[in-house]
């Protein structure tokens, strides 16, 4: 039968096909402006294998990528048709790859012999890697890299992301998350997913998630160090009952940490999640710092080790930075192309017995008010002794939410808002997000998204300062 | 399909044949064909199914339109009257719906299909084109209005790529629309329509081409410019859809400021022609330069026929610099194939997803083949040993030993030469072959074998920048077998086979859930709190979906969800026209609630038999008076008990579904 358009497709689409030939070792990098997209297949015939950042390329699937920069690495060499028109693409020849899946193979010869420990032994404790570095130096996309080698050999990584500043894993910028990584990851999309009401083809994440509401870890870093705290005592104990996790251990990214004021906030996360390796990338000066901190002669030794950076990595400026946390908060709602989501329009009254919105602290203008008062102290009393009482959140009454909170998105928390105190709030992990369309100071409600349907649920809620706001319809 | 039932009347094939179009998501010659036959046999019904066709057309998602489009092409070939004069009546609007909501590549689809419809039906005797003249003539002009648009719409944003990010942040794309003088029209993105209402937005709402006439920019000519449309659907999703709104705002008055004149417009466009005119005299075959000199033949028409309001002059001028330039330069690829891609901003999704029955065969043909190419051989090999001895590591070990293959892990020629790797390769064979292999000198994972202690790589700066190749082959044939769908990776031992084909299976599985997921409106779930997490295994995907007591989360779950089933209720129909939907039997509307478990809406105490729906006690009611009667009319009591276990089954489905993505 006649079905027009079947046999000529592929001659129309051969005049925007771009063919690229990769040698072995050999990496193509290509960026994609969020105006346009590309489509990237490895080719149906070629002998080799491709992935990105760690994770396999099915060949002949189209995979489709807008607004990123990125790349793809072939092993063994291989063949690309790329469809559509990459803003900047080129093949590079010097990757640090090599020394990437030395560090993976490194770290997988941890987990062999953590696997023939016991069970519940210490030795069966896998390797808890730790990358920390300067902006734009891609911890990411080791932490990715190390990932995707992982999941590979049928390993089942905890992957933990700290960095609130970027746009976070399996969730919004702003928090940090931890999930389980036991099924391949998305080509397309980052960390992939988490669950939603749909199927997925790639198998969604269920993360552990803990909003901040600062850009930077010095912002509320009291409270940044509490829920990292939150978080370890969670991961630990989920990685004893799961021994698979256990043996695997963790990979955690950071946000940017390249001076010397970070250096209590590492220790801190070095301590809590019992580290055993710190990768440092993109700074001598840290790495150095990080040998002093961390002496190999001391009773539990943590391997320091620096890593090259690519040459792949470019530095990102502040509106497509901006615009990928924006996408980020989007997919919450609205989902991906892939699978479209549809979030629902819920007012929410401030003069309801279960209203309770919260706000973050900004710990460096407290303790610059605090100043003020110091000098009134017995001498001994110091700050640390003082600032245990300090709130690092605050309740909000019905007349302080005004349209300063519009646009911006708002935590949902586990605690039930009935009985919710600072110190509940200040530590509660994350049931889900909304975002603020509209604040109606007059009558007293606001109107929100929210991702599930029906009503919001009797929770506490926290509003921050970041992701900044943003307009998302 | 009960097309060949004794005689039912247009109403019942009608709605017959809708549901049969629900089911076609994808391109399948089978699936097409099967229809068109149908069709064929139903003559007498043509009217009540071209009629549910375009609206199948209009309603289904821009991903199943292609197919939706291709049926009514093959009816209309295969067929041919009434189907040609019914489809003919709403050809430029069923086709122009469906050509706005869709991607690039679709498209591109369609206008091959549009030149189709111009030709006689080949082997026909008739020398008449399918569809009549100026029925095709309308889309074609449309089309190319909005082609130009289209490149007009590109070269602004080059000019604004610069400013883009700061614009952006501070206007909604309302904002836009509202400054927005030309012809382009912001469309409202889908989920904006769906904050306020509890359904999804799935289909889309018709256009209403009518209505936008009334727009400055369309007031010469009332076709409407489809292209704008493009980033509706897959745009809202994009995070620069505003930006790229707000630009097209906020430029429009620049190009008011440069008016070209008609005349000038057609002194530019004479050279064009004959250029082009010799050039396709060149190339008789080239369809890039057929399509562009009939662009240029019309545009010329139009120019001295009517009068175009400015800011359309300015956009004719545009592209005609753009064609001049790409006229000129031969080497430069044709202006269209530029312009296509910038319909589109988001991404189309992957084909994968759309690939129906097809999945299967395409899957196992990966699981055969696809075993890492770079060693096929010895991989064939080990798999033969490793189907042979199918017990433990260890006498997998000793048989790749004596088979002499445990040169697998040996370096490749590459580096045989790199000073670390000597002693390595040394310790590897001594390892293997004098002591018997403990458990954590082997990696158990496996069939293939890995001494990792004896791999010279240390967690220290020096010994990481040395670079390894022999390690690729750890990395990659740690687990040989690949899933060709999604690069997952299995054992070539029995196990891994096994777990394969279960993960095959899931593929499959997920994939028809992705089609009916496409009925119903989709949200993020919550997320859990601490200790659900700590409980929570992320268990393997493949495993039986059905399995109750999966995860933790499941336990309570499955309980409600089997006393759920026993209360009878089913997925509330999409469809606004069932939406009012009486039980056949008591003429009582049913209870549509929100089910916390299914977390969907659901018609309660209510169960389907066929494509219709029933009070479950009505039901019952029945089916025990069709028992005592042998059969009632077609439908003996056995399918009644069958479409009720169907029901339940498509619950227990609907809650694997959610558990599983959890």
């Amino acid at each position: 039968m006649a079905l027009p358009g079947l046999d000529v497709t592929d001659s129309i689409d051969s005049s925007t096909i771009l063919t690229r030939d990769l040698k072995p070792n050999q990496e193509f990098r290509f960026e994609v402006p969020a105006t346009s997209s590309i489509t990237i297949r490895l080719t149906a015939g070629t002998a080799g294998t491709a992935e990105l950042f760690g994770t396999e390329l099915s060949k002949g699937l189209p995979y489709t990528f807008t607004c990123c920069k990125s790349a793809i690495y072939t092993w063994t060499g291989c063949s690309l048709s790329i469809e559509g028109a990459p803003s900047v693409e080129y093949i590079a020849e010097e990757t640090p790859m090599a020394t990437y899946l030395n560090l993976h193979i490194a770290l997988e010869k941890l987990r062999v012999a953590a696997s023939d420990c016991p069970p519940t032994t210490e030795g069966a404790q896998g390797p808890r890697i730790l990358l920390i570095g300067p902006p734009d130096v891609g911890k990411t996309t080791v932490a990715k890299i190390l990932t995707g080698y992982s999941i590979r050999q049928g390993r089942k990584p905890m992957v933990i992301n700290l960095d609130t500043a970027g746009e976070g894993v399996l969730t919004v910028p702003g928090t940090i998350s931890a999930a389980s990584f036991g099924s391949v990851m998305d080509v397309e999309d980052g960390f992939g997913s988490s669950p939603m009401s749909a199927p997925s083809a790639i198998p969604v994440k269920l993360p552990l998630v803990y909003y901040y509401g600062f850009e930077t870890a010095e912002s509320g870093s009291r409270r940044y160090k509490r829920l990292i705290s939150r978080m370890a005592v969670a991961v630990n104990s989920r990685l004893e009952e799961d021994i698979e996790s256990k043996n695997t251990g963790l990979i955690i990214d950071t946000p940017s940490f390249d001076n010397q004021t970070n250096g209590d906030v590492i220790s801190h996360i070095v301590a809590e999640f019992s580290i055993t390796t710190i990768a440092i990338l993109g700074s001598e000066r840290l790495y150095n710092t990080m040998l002093k901190s961390f002496p190999p002669s001391s009773s539990s030794p943590i391997n320091v080790i620096k890593l090259p950076t690519s040459g792949g990595c470019v530095d990102r400026d502040a509106p497509y930075k901006k615009s990928i946390r924006d996408a980020a908060v989007k997919k919450y709602f609205f989902g991906d192309a892939k699978c479209t989501l549809s979030p629902y329009t819920v007012s929410i009254e401030f003069d309801s017995p279960t209203f309770s919105l919260w706000e973050v602290v900004d710990s460096l203008s407290s303790s610059a008010e605090r100043q003020k008062n110091i000098s009134f102290l017995p001498i001994g009393e110091d700050e640390s002794s003082l600032s245990a009482d300090e709130e690092v959140v605050k309740r909000l009454a019905p007349g302080d939410v005004d349209s300063r909170f519009e646009n911006m998105v708002v935590a949902v928390l586990q605690v039930d808002a009935k009985d919710a105190g600072a110190k509940e709030v200040g530590e509660s992990a994350v049931m889900g997000f909304l975002f603020v369309q509209e604040v109606d100071e007059k009558e007293r409600r606001m109107k929100v998204l929210s991702p599930v349907p029906g009503r919001v649920p009797a929770k506490a809620l926290l509003v921050g300062r970041w992701p900044e706001g943003m307009f998302l319809t | 399909m009960s097309y060949n039932d004794d005689v039912p009347s247009p109403e019942e094939l009608a709605e017959d044949y809708r549901s049969s179009l629900e089911d076609l998501s994808v391109n399948s010659r089978w699936e097409i064909t099967n229809l068109t036959v149908i069709a064929k046999e139903n003559i007498h019904a043509a009217q009540a199914i071209s009629k549910v066709i375009e609206e199948h057309i209009q309603k289904t998602s821009p991903l199943r339109k292609l197919p939706a489009l291709y049926l009514l092409d093959s009816i209309a070939k295969n067929v041919g009257t009434p189907y040609t004069l019914f489809f003919g009546r709403n050809l430029y609007r069923t086709f122009m719906d469906a050509y706005s909501l869709v991607e690039g590549p679709v498209r591109r689809k369609l206008e091959e299909m549009l030149q189709t419809w111009k030709q006689p039906v080949p082997g026909s005797t008739s020398s008449n084109p399918l569809f009549p003249a100026d029925t095709t003539r309308k889309i074609d002009n449309a089309l190319i209005k909005a082609r130009t648009a289209a490149v007009q719409q590109q070269q602004k944003q080059m000019k604004q790529d610069n400013a883009r990010f700061g614009i952006g942040q501070q206007s909604g794309p309302a904002a836009a629309a509202a400054a927005n003088p030309g012809p382009y029209r912001s469309t409202p993105t889908p989920p904006t329509n769906g904050h306020g209402q509890t359904g999804p937005y799935n289909p889309p709402p018709p256009q209403n081409f009518d209505g936008r006439v009334e727009q400055p920019g369309n007031k010469a000519t009332p076709q409407p410019s489809a292209p704008q449309d493009a980033p509706s659907i897959q745009g809202a999703q994009h995070p620069n859809y505003q930006q790229l709104a707000a630009q097209l705002g906020l430029t429009a008055p620049n190009l008011l400021a440069n008016i070209p004149t008609t005349d000038a417009l057609l002194n530019d466009i004479r050279p064009l022609i004959s250029t082009t005119q010799a050039r396709f005299a060149e190339n008789p075959w080239d369809t890039e330069i057929q399509k562009r000199l009939k662009a240029l033949l019309d545009l010329q028409t139009i120019l001295s026929t009517q009068q175009l309001p400015t800011d359309q002059l300015s956009q004719i001028r545009d592209q005609l610099s753009r064609i001049a330039i790409s006229v000129h330069v031969p080497a430069q690829p044709p202006a269209q194939a530029h312009q296509i891609p910038t319909l589109q901003p988001a991404p189309p999704p992957s084909l994968n997803i759309g690939q129906g029955p097809n999945l299967a065969s395409l899957l196992s043909q990966y699981s055969n083949n696809q075993a890492p190419i770079v060693n096929n051989t010895r991989n064939q090999a080990q798999s033969n040993i490793t189907a042979s001895i199918p017990s433990g590591a260890k006498n997998l070990f000793e048989s790749l030993v004596s088979a002499g293959l445990l040169k697998t892990n040996q370096t490749p020629p590459s580096s045989s030469g790199t000073k670390p790797n000597t002693p390595l390769n040394a310790g590897y064979y001594q390892s293997g072959l004098t002591k018997t292999p403990t458990p954590s000198a082997i990696s158990t994972t496996s069939g293939f074998t890995v001494h990792w202690e004896t791999l010279g790589v240390e967690l220290n700066s020096a010994s990481l920048k040395t670079p390894r190749p022999n390690f690729v082959s750890i990395l990659n044939e740690s687990l040989p077998n690949k899933c060709g769908s999604c690069a997952r990776r299995f054992t070539n031992n029995e196990q891994g086979k096994k777990d394969k084909a279960a993960h095959l299976d899931w593929h499959f599985r997920v994939h028809q859930r992705i089609a009916d997921s496409s009925k119903h409106a989709q949200f993020r779930s919550w997320y859990v709190g601490e200790e659900e997490w700590i409980k929570f295994r992320e268990d393997e995907d493949d495993s039986n979906a059905a399995i109750p007591g999966q995860s933790n989360q499941g336990t309570d779950l499955d309980t409600s969800a089997q006393e759920g089933s026993r209360q009878n209720y089913i997925p509330a129909p999409n469809d606004a026209a069932l939406s009012n939907l009486t039980c056949p039997v008591c003429k009582e509307k049913f209870n549509t609630v929100w089910h916390t478990d299914a977390e969907d809406w659901v018609l309660m105490d209510a169960i389907q038999s066929g494509s219709r729906i029933y009070h479950a006690s009505c039901f019952a009611e029945i089916s025990k008076e069709s028992t005592g009667v042998a059969s009632r009319g077609s439908t003996p009591d056995t399918s009644i008990s069958k479409g009720k276990r169907k029901a339940d089954q498509d619950l227990a489905s609907i809650i694997s579904k959610i558990k599983k993505e959890k």
